[in-house]
């Protein structure tokens, strides 16, 4: 049976010359990584456009990963800040406001009738929230991380943090009362 | 509403939102294509083919058990080479100023490298070390020396023109930027780091 190297041999490989190992890393985080880009992001085209160019980054990089053993960390940091980026560039791009008109637009989904579209309209909800809200909330509530944890990935203290979580909450309860009369 | 209410909402909206996404089968090969075209081009500033396998031969070298026999007059030239290098160094460290920072110094004897003098103030540091893309970030590859003065770190390195990444490590833990550069963008990499520009006095 192959024994699985840790994060820090396999990082130490990859830095001695054994590219491969770098599939490993790989392979251990991107599932992750692609449900938060896709969260963040809102599909899964510019979602993986961000993990390439996050993933090639970390690549790139590698010698900079001060705490080998911290890997996932590091790397997620350099995911978050991808997904931050093409988030604010294609808010550029597109100059479409995702805005709480688009959502209370939104046709009203029957109360437990369809369950697709009702994760339709959440993620939309989601969507319409500041950027920065809406990494904070999936961090905590979908990542389901640690207020420490999240410091570290983003670099915002923790109780900036804490009051954007707490401000997403609000916000995403009054997107979605109006939705479906908060039958989530 | 309350707190807890919308609390209670963020755990139903997030249930919800924690299926997984599928990665795109190509992902990996994409990627690790693109990584090897990087690094191939040599964009990758640790990946060096021939230095890695150098240093691996270097290693075995190093660790291979053998017998060295040294005639006295070998000896004797070995150590008047020793000694000019060492004299060498001190000229190049004390010809610059006394200031925080990173500073060109003076010219190499290589033409196209500068020599490149690194001074951080740290009293109450035990040992500092230099990291950079110069020398793969390896804290234990560039270690300052005590200038003048019980504050002063310095070291002097070789640099051929270009823009470089660099840090301080106080006391083998603590990853510092130089407070007297401009910081670089790239903070997300978790380690503060430094931008310095080395200029190519040919093109002055």
């Amino acid at each position: 049976m192959a024994i699985q190297r840790t994060d820090e041999r396999l990082v130490a490989d990859v830095l001695g010359g054994d590219l491969d190992a770098f599939t490993h890393l790989v392979q251990r985080y991107r599932d992750g990584h692609m449900r938060f880009a896709v969260r963040m992001l809102g599909n899964r085209l510019d979602a993986d456009e961000a993990l390439q160019s996050a993933w090639l980054r970390a690549f790139r990089h590698l010698d900079r990963c001060a705490d080998r053993s911290r890997f996932g960390a590091w790397v997620f940091a350099i995911v978050a800040n991808e997904c931050r980026t093409a988030a604010s560039r294609r808010a550029r791009r597109e100059r479409r406001l995702v805005d709480d008109t688009a959502v209370l637009d939104a046709e009203a989904v029957p109360d437990g009738s369809d369950q697709r579209a009702a994760r339709e309209e959440i993620e939309r909800a989601l969507d319409a929230l500041h950027p920065e809200q809406r990494e904070a909330f999936v961090l905590k509530h979908v990542e389901q991380m640690s207020y420490e944890e999240m410091a570290e990935v983003t670099g915002v203290g923790v109780s900036a943090l804490k009051m954007r979580v707490k401000r997403a909450c609000e916000r995403l309860r009054e997107l979605l009362e109006e939705v479906y009369d908060v039958r989530v | 509403m309350s707190e807890s209410e919308d609390l209670d909402l963020a755990e139903r909206v997030a249930e919800r939102l924690r299926a997984s996404e599928p990665v795109d089968p190509t992902f990996d090969t994409r990627l690790m294509s693109a990584a090897r075209t990087a690094a191939a081009r040599g964009e990758v500033a640790w990946y060096a083919p021939n230095d890695i396998a150098a240093r691996r031969n270097r290693r075995a070298w190093l660790t291979r058990p053998r017998q060295i026999g040294v005639s006295p007059l070998a000896g004797l030239a070995a150590a008047a080479v020793f000694a000019a290098i060492v004299v060498g160094t001190t000229l190049a460290v004390s010809r610059g100023r006394a200031t925080h920072g990173a500073s060109v110094v003076a010219a190499s004897n290589q033409p196209t490298t500068e020599v490149v003098r690194f001074v951080i103030v740290a009293p109450s540091a035990r040992g500092v070390s230099l990291v950079g893309d110069f020398n793969g970030w390896n804290p234990a590859a560039t270690p300052l020396a005590r200038g003048t003065g019980d504050s002063t770190w310095v070291v002097t390195v070789s640099l051929a023109p270009g823009k470089y990444q660099y840090a301080f490590v106080l006391d083998g833990q603590a990853w510092l930027a130089d407070p007297t550069a401009p910081i670089s963008v790239e903070d997300d990499l978790g380690t503060p780091s430094s931008l310095l520009t080395v200029a190519d006095r040919r093109r002055l």
